[in-house]
């Protein structure tokens, strides 16, 4: 073989290793880190004027009014379910290390497929309709988005130290169930946020 | 090793590298789809509907279908949720998975093609640049030879001039 060929070849089977690989990298989708953001804001839209006048302390009737979103980054379609819960300051919470939800009943849910990269914002509008005194405790009856509820499983002491808790579950194709948090990468990951408030009349 | 042998070896050596790349993209392909399959469940009718429709869905969206045509699925999937007469909410989902399906089997085909070319462009990309490197390499040689021979001619004339 004289050495034009010994050349050519040499430079022919690297030319094809090095555009497998450019081949092989151009249809293997990169991994990329898989999570939801979710979020509340105030009524102005901003992270600010969570509470009328700045005043965690709610007066019956008064209006308020936040908003609640989500954005999906697991680089696919997803079902987002919002679930508002109520608790005060004894009942667990969610648990973001073991992906427990909270132990509490759930008041309203809100259910959306998201693309990826998209974010979904709704209003959460809500007020004390009324508050119930059973010895020591209050219990409330809210009004969320024009749907009124009576929440007899939660009490707060003197009305105080109330909180809203959001949750985000979404529906988990390989069990084919609706989860706490989502699944990325064979690990359970969990978001929710609460905003706490004071019922006095 | 004769001659014969060699170019032998070498013609196995590219056709295998040719064929591991070919059998590499095809079964890509088949494992992005079935990865997606779900286990049924005893749930309410229209759940389970919705949820074998959300499950198209996402199998046509990881079988590489567009994110405009996602999007349209998508946008039907919400309106059922948020339908109250559930035959309605039914009619819909159902329209959505055979959408989701026959988009799903259009990317699988698509996505199949498009790896297929990638990779058989690659012996293909390879020879044009063996051929560009022999040929510009020749060139090289043979414009270094003339330069070499006109500096020589060079040289000697201005010997004789003098």
């Amino acid at each position: 073989m004289s050495e034009d060929k010994k050349r050519a070849l040499v430079v022919f089977v690297s030319a094809l290793m090095i555009f497998g690989m450019l081949a092989y990298v151009l249809v293997t989708p990169r991994p990329k880190e898989e999570f939801f953001q979710l979020y509340a804001l105030g009524e102005t839209r901003m992270a600010e004027r969570y509470y009328p006048n700045n005043d965690t302390n709610i007066p019956l009737g008064t209006p308020v009014k936040w908003y609640i979103g989500t954005t999906n980054f697991m680089s696919s379609t997803q079902l987002a379910i919002i679930r508002a819960k109520l608790g005060n300051q004894t009942l667990t919470p969610p648990n973001e290390t073991a992906v427990t939800p909270a132990l509490l009943p759930t008041l309203i849910e809100f259910r959306r497929v998201l693309q990826n990269n998209e974010t979904w914002e709704f209003s959460f509008n809500w007020k004390i309709e009324n508050t119930t005194v059973v010895g020591n405790l209050t219990y409330l009856t809210l009004n969320i988005n024009g749907k009124q509820t009576f929440i007899l499983e939660v009490g707060a002491k003197d009305g105080y130290n109330y909180r809203l808790i959001f949750e985000l579950w979404t529906l988990d194709i390989e069990s084919n169930d609706i989860i706490f948090g989502w699944k990325a990468s064979n690990q359970r990951r969990a978001a929710w946020l609460q905003l706490w408030f004071n019922a006095t009349r | 090793m004769n001659p014969k042998q060699r170019r032998y070896v070498i013609i196995y050596l590219v056709a295998g590298v040719f064929l591991i790349s070919l059998a590499w993209a095809n079964f890509s392909c088949t494992s992005g789809s079935t990865s997606q399959n779900i286990v049924p469940r005893t749930v309410s009718i229209t759940d389970q509907k919705f949820k074998d429709t959300f499950a198209m869905v996402r199998e046509a969206e990881a079988t590489g279908a567009e994110s405009a045509q996602i999007k349209d699925l998508v946008d039907k999937l919400n309106l059922a949720l948020n339908l109250t007469d559930e035959a309605e909410a039914t009619a819909i989902l159902d329209q959505v998975k055979a959408e989701a399906s026959q988009l799903r089997d259009a990317a699988s085909q698509a996505s199949f093609y498009k790896k297929i070319f990638v990779f058989a462009m690659v012996p293909v990309a390879a020879l044009i640049v063996t051929i560009c490197v022999h040929y510009g390499l020749k060139t090289h040689y043979q414009n270094k030879v003339e330069q070499t021979m006109k500096m020589k001619i060079k040289e000697k004339r201005d010997a004789q001039d003098v």
